[in-house]
């Protein structure tokens, strides 16, 4: 408690990584900044994480790729993206003029593709830190690398190598103990681990007896996975000692109190930005409230404070 | 792809008054709302996405297409049919309540300046093609509409009044000629000189996928350009989902176009329209 709560230092850090707020937008739901640049000032932001990049350009999966379920959605996107020198020619310049921190997604096929694309981003300006894709439910090989912990700390180790910037682990849930994985992560010298990716899952058209996804299967997101999400960020972050980055259904400023306190160090905005484009100025301002209203003088104060 | 919306104009997230929630058919709801800055902007073929309740049940969005819109009033409305939670949810807003309407979103259609254009009307795909049809200027227009029966032919009361000529089908024969809207199409398009369609003759259709795909094979037949309204499950509405994918219609290699901020007005010729639902 402080008593100048009338403007809480919301300022944090992932790592090395200093934010002006812990709100950051996730990856593939905010695409490389240009749609969302039109509509607010992005400089307000925590950071920004760009859609996935991967060496060669990919179309994505066939389509329907997305659909709504019970206080969420499933998607089987297929990380559609015009490959890794399309982006930093084209997308990555003005993603730069965001005026917050730039983390550019990666994923690769192999470790020597992830090893590569970091390579290349690690030449370019004006990025802040790099998120491994070791995660997506929706491609063939997306769930290779963050299945297995001695998978991870290999590529992670790997990555670290070429990057001069933080490198983040973005894991999934859909593994029996996720604890296990960002231990990898952090033996391979990792700086960060963000963590829930979608939820496997899938929905079912029960007249026609077909799956709904193109995919069949997707990932589930939304305020659905928030319980799932917030106790794999609680675990883990008693887990490791490197910065833990909350993601899963967050929609409002206490939301991420919640997962501040579960040991977050930041958090990102995932499927909320689709159903309300402006949600991240919205959250930044409710945290910045709740803080006023607490006498909370500094959101790092709130870091793993949960009373259990 | 040329179109008549500007993608200069930024959407803008408006809360919508409810003026006029009214059934027209079983089970089809027409709502008007007050939404100037959204009436301001539209164009023909672009489309709204419609926060049904303050909830996160439903949770997403609806996309929902423009059936009209009045800049000098501030009104625009959407013509829906109830089909699930969302919008059995939307059926139940009542007059005055507000609404959250993300818009103008998408590309409309190009409305041509001469010539003859057929629009081309399935089901609950009516509400462009009506709003198409009041607002084109100096050409010669023609609506064909189809339907399951007589009581879902939407918009038909309005075209009417109006005086915009149309032609009827319904599949019951419960009113105008009995069978699909695409045969009357066909019809329409042999009163022309061959030589003629070519060059005059444009259709602007919106309605179920195998209905647009009947239609895109009637133009390619007769050589008469198309532009077609797609829909498809949408998350965002406004390009960063990339939820949305239509498969460009492409040699070789397999490519998409996103159906909110490509479309959902397409030429008929770069996309593949499926023959099933």
């Amino acid at each position: 408690m402080t008593g100048t709560t009338l403007s809480p230092d919301l300022r944090t850090s992932i790592g090395a990584l200093d934010l002006a707020n812990p709100v950051l937008v996730a990856s593939g739901t905010f695409a490389y900044g240009r749609e969302m640049a039109r509509l607010y000032d992005l400089s307000i932001l925590g950071g920004i994480v760009s859609k996935t990049i991967t060496e060669l350009p990919r179309a994505g999966n066939p389509p329907p790729r997305v659909c709504e379920t019970a206080g969420g959605m499933l998607n089987a996107i297929g990380l559609p993206n015009p490959g890794v020198d399309v982006f930093l020619r084209e997308a990555l310049p003005e993603l730069r003029q965001a005026g917050c921190p730039v983390i550019v997604n990666i994923a690769g096929e192999t470790t020597e593709g992830y090893v590569r694309l970091a390579a290349r981003v690690a030449r370019e300006e004006g990025v802040a830190a790099v998120e491994l894709n070791v995660s997506c439910p929706n491609v063939s090989y997306g769930l290779d690398f963050g299945t297995a912990p001695s998978r991870v700390e290999q590529v992670v180790r790997r990555v670290k190598e070429e990057c001069p910037f933080p490198v983040i682990a973005k894991l999934s849930p859909n593994v029996t103990d996720v604890t296990e994985i960002a231990r990898g992560v952090e033996q391979g010298g990792g700086d960060a681990v963000s963590l829930i990716n979608t939820i496997r899952g899938m929905a079912i058209d029960p007249r026609k007896r077909k799956p709904v996804l193109g995919n069949v299967t997707g990932g589930l997101s939304g305020p659905a996975v928030k319980p799932v999400a917030l106790a794999m960020v609680w675990k883990t972050s008693r887990s490791v000692r490197i910065p833990v980055v909350g993601i899963g259904g967050i929609m409002t400023g206490t939301d991420v109190v919640e997962f501040l306190l579960a040991g977050a160090s930041a958090i990102q905005i995932g499927t909320g930005n689709f159903v309300d484009p402006w949600v991240a100025p919205r959250v930044i301002s409710e945290l910045r409230e709740f803080c006023i209203q607490e006498g909370i003088g500094s959101v790092r104060s709130l870091i793993g404070e949960l009373k259990a | 792809m040329p179109n008549s919306s500007s993608p200069s104009i930024v959407p803008v997230d408006e809360p919508a008054r409810t003026l006029e929630q009214a059934a027209v058919a079983p089970g089809f709801f027409r709502l008007r709302l007050h939404a100037p800055r959204i009436a301001g902007n539209a164009v023909p073929g672009q489309f709204v996405q419609v926060r049904v309740t303050d909830d996160v049940e439903p949770f997403l969005r609806r996309p929902f297409s423009i059936g009209d819109a009045d800049p000098s009033s501030g009104s625009i409305e959407i013509l829906y049919h109830v089909v699930g939670k969302g919008s059995r949810r939307l059926s139940e807003r009542k007059a005055g309540e507000r609404i959250l309407l993300l818009g103008p979103l998408g590309n409309g259609f190009r409305l041509p300046d001469s010539g003859t254009v057929l629009l081309v009307g399935g089901g609950v795909g009516m509400p462009p093609v009506y709003f198409a049809a009041k607002s084109i200027r100096g050409c010669r227009v023609c609506v064909i509409q189809g339907a399951r029966c007589a009581e879902r032919l939407l918009y038909r009361d309005e075209l009417v009044s109006l005086g915009i000529p149309h032609r009827e089908t319904t599949e019951d024969g419960s009113a105008g000629s009995k069978g699909l809207v695409t045969a009357a199409l066909i019809e329409t398009l042999s009163d022309f000189p061959p030589d003629e369609t070519k060059e005059t003759v444009e259709i602007l259709a919106c309605g179920p996928p195998a209905m647009l795909a009947a239609v895109a094979d009637i133009a390619r037949t007769h050589g008469v350009r198309c532009q077609v309204s797609v829909e498809e499950r949408m998350a965002c509405g406004f390009g960063i989902c990339m939820g949305c994918a239509v498969q460009k219609r492409t040699s070789g290699t397999r490519e998409y176009a996103l159906v909110c901020v490509d479309g959902p007005v397409f030429d008929a010729t770069q996309i593949a329209l499926a023959h099933s639902p």
